[in-house]
């Protein structure tokens, strides 16, 4: 109780989250979003062969094949455009992540509220060489966060990291 | 505290009539479940004797069978409190058998429910609700009132001491006053109110109805199409159509579509009217020292008793027409690490103004002025009517959609006159009602014309903040901005980004020295 102190907080001067400096994701990221999209697209392509074969009505096929390339460029051009706003940073008491381009989304999980931490590989991520940091909160999905593109090492690192830090803040 | 004091400290069973509980309950599934059964057997083959005989026996072994189980359950279902480990402890299983412990410091709720059954039988359902998963939630069935009474006490004063351990208040000295007034003071009642039937009517006929009627809509529907498999519904639709044939002026027309609305929203009433009275009948709200006592529901009566932290986000709502009959209607969204957020919600509908003041100051001790008020950018008002435009649209689309019926374009303008101006009207009222107010310790949202809703986050109560730009505001420089909490989120639409910034360091700040445990 000696140590108690009460000063006035001024507003103005407390650290700012959108100041901070992010840290970017691996590039190899862009990679596995693009895999994923020509899988995608070669799905979609084969539905569409199908239907060509099977179907006799040639403005109608054409008209939906240019709808999906359309789609399909856009889809393009979205991915590579999101890959640059993926970023996090981790401050003494917080952790910030950003995603999104069309809606950038800006996250902050206060470690005192942070549930558990955890990481996580998919297939895809295991041959690029890639990991996933997940954090969960009590507040549901809301509030969860997953980033992607991080190498396993640092995944892990961030992991420990995040775990000293929510043990040290709760008593 | 009575008589026969039990600590629960030796493994004990439940009331023999938890059997009769079992019973009824497997009785009323056979009879829901084995009797459809039974009736589509004997319609398809007939009523021949050897059928019957054949059901009679299916049911009576079924019915055997259970009453072994149920009384090999009820013998090998026993409960206990350990003490000295701090814990509950619950054994069950016929063939398997499971050893359930619940530390005290786990538990977050404890309540009484009776259904039907277990008033007339006498004696009360305890449930125990943990922080963990739901394996280890607790289910009594049958407890004598006094025992259920007790053991609820002993748990939620177990739970009462953790939480002052938790939370570090001033140690010691205040645990041990806290042991003395609990004892002296359990029985104290601060203030309690009582929703009388006279306002459980006002709330119904005040309520939405079109609930009810989509109610009704689903519930028919699943009539008609079981009908339909049944007899040749095709008949019947013919009938109706010659009965149509008879009406061939429009007024006439007009006239039955009109009785038709009519009765359906007075059917839709009557729905609303019942579910209001079998979820809130004799609901009472009762505040005792830190805790409120609620109690409510017609078949099934469920007891909950609550502390204010385990709210983490209060909700209230009312409308013009409820206001003037002092309506206000609030919800309690509690803290829990399940998904299920509908478990974790308590509706308190028909309280009065003054209720509501008493409840917002049983949940927050602090009232603070230092209040900033956030409003939400015009783009707004653009973004609802232009959603407001679709039907619009829909309506001026259909020509190319629909062909071979005339299309009077004229009417289609005086349509869309008719219908955007009120909207515009009504969607700049609805954007002017939007405020966020956040101060020192709440974050305060409202919004709504006609139904008004405040909803009221404690800062210290938060799990994360995530603001959401698109990409054609960045240069306007606004944002959406989504509190979430361990009972939902609060979001608040097109802030200005520069002016909620400072606001939303200042929170974090806050949350993260504060010392108080959200949970």
């Amino acid at each position: 109780m000696n140590s108690f102190s009460n000063k006035e907080i001024n507003i103005s001067e407390l650290p700012d989250y959108e100041a901070v400096k992010m840290n970017r994701i691996s590039p190899k990221q862009l990679v596995k979003a693009i895999v994923q999209l020509i899988i995608f697209s070669l799905i979609l392509g084969a539905a569409w062969g199908f239907l060509a074969y099977e179907w006799d009505r040639v403005f109608l096929e054409t008209a939906i094949g240019i709808v999906a390339l359309l789609f399909l460029t856009i889809l393009f051009f979205l991915v590579v455009k999101k890959q640059k706003k993926y970023g996090y940073a981790i401050r003494e008491r917080d952790i910030i992540y950003q995603r999104g381009y069309i809606f950038e989304k800006t996250t902050v999980i206060p470690f005192v509220r942070i549930q558990h931490v955890s990481t996580s590989r998919s297939f895809l991520e295991k041959m690029l060489g890639l990991a996933k940091l997940k954090v969960f909160t009590a507040g549901g999905s809301g509030s969860d966060i997953s980033i992607p593109g991080l190498t396993p090492e640092l995944a892990q690192q961030l992991k420990e990291k995040i775990a000293n830090q929510v043990k040290d803040e709760s008593y | 505290m009575s008589h026969t004091e039990n600590d629960f400290s030796h493994p004990q069973n439940q009331s023999k009539l938890a059997i009769a509980v079992f019973f009824t309950d497997v009785f009323y599934r056979v009879f829901r479940g084995g009797g459809i059964i039974a009736i589509i057997i004997l319609i398809r083959d007939g009523l021949d004797s050897s059928t019957l005989l054949y059901v009679i026996l299916g049911i009576g072994l079924l019915a055997v069978l259970s009453a072994v189980w149920g009384i090999l359950a009820f013998f090998r279902f026993k409960f206990h409190i350990d003490y000295e480990n701090r814990e509950f402890i619950l054994q069950k299983g016929v063939l398997s058998s499971s050893i359930t412990a619940v530390p005290f410091d786990k538990i977050q709720q404890v309540y009484l429910k009776r259904s039907i059954i277990q008033r007339i039988l006498n004696v009360y359902r305890l449930k125990i609700d943990t922080a963990g998963s739901k394996e280890d939630e607790v289910d009594i069935k049958a407890l004598s009132k006094q025992e259920a009474l007790q053991l609820k006490e002993i748990l939620m004063q177990s739970e009462a001491k953790n939480s002052d351990i938790n939370q570090n208040f001033q140690g010691e000295e205040v645990e041990k006053t806290q042991e003395k007034t609990e004892k002296s003071t359990a029985e104290k009642t601060d203030w309690q109110y009582h929703v009388s039937i006279g306002t459980l009517l006002k709330i119904g006929l005040t309520s939405n109805w079109f609930r009810g009627i989509w109610i009704m809509l689903i519930f028919f529907n699943q009539i008609y199409q079981e009908i339909q498999s049944l007899v040749n519904a095709s008949v019947w639709w013919n009938d109706f159509e010659s009965f149509l044939e008879g009406f061939q002026g429009i007024i006439q027309i007009l006239v039955i579509m009109a009785v038709a609305f009519i009765a359906l929203i007075f059917i839709g009433i009557i729905i609303t009217l019942a579910e209001v009275f079998i979820k809130y009948y004799n609901l009472s709200i009762e505040k005792k020292n830190d805790r409120l006592q609620l109690e409510m529901g017609l078949t099934t009566t469920t007891q909950f008793t609550l502390k204010p932290r385990r709210v983490q986000l209060f909700k209230i709502s009312t409308n013009p027409i409820q206001k003037r009959l002092g309506l206000y209607s609030s919800d309690l969204h509690l803290g829990n690490s399940q998904d299920d957020l509908d478990k974790t919600k308590i509706k308190l509908p028909g309280l009065e103004n003054s209720i509501i003041k008493k409840l917002k100051t049983f949940l927050y001790q602090t009232e603070k002025s230092s209040t900033e008020v956030f409003h939400p950018h015009k783009a707004l008002l653009i973004r609802r009517f232009i959603f407001s435009l679709i039907p619009v649209g829909i309506l001026w689309a259909s020509p190319f959609f629909i062909e071979n019926l005339d299309y009077n374009y004229l009417i289609f303008g005086i349509i869309s006159v008719l219908y955007l101006l009120p909207m515009l009207w009504f969607q700049r009222k609805v954007v002017q009602s939007y405020s966020l107010s956040i101060n020192g310790d709440f974050i305060i949202k409202q919004k709504g014309f006609w139904t008004q809703k405040t909803e009221i986050i404690e800062l210290y109560k938060l799990q994360g903040i995530s603001t959401n730009q698109a990409y054609w505001f960045k240069n306007r420089n606004i944002e959406n901005v989504t509190f979430h909490t361990a009972g939902g989120d609060l979001s608040f639409p097109l802030v200005n980004q520069s002016e909620i910034k400072s606001r939303l360091n200042y929170i974090f700040y806050a949350v993260e020295t504060t010392d108080r445990a959200w949970m």
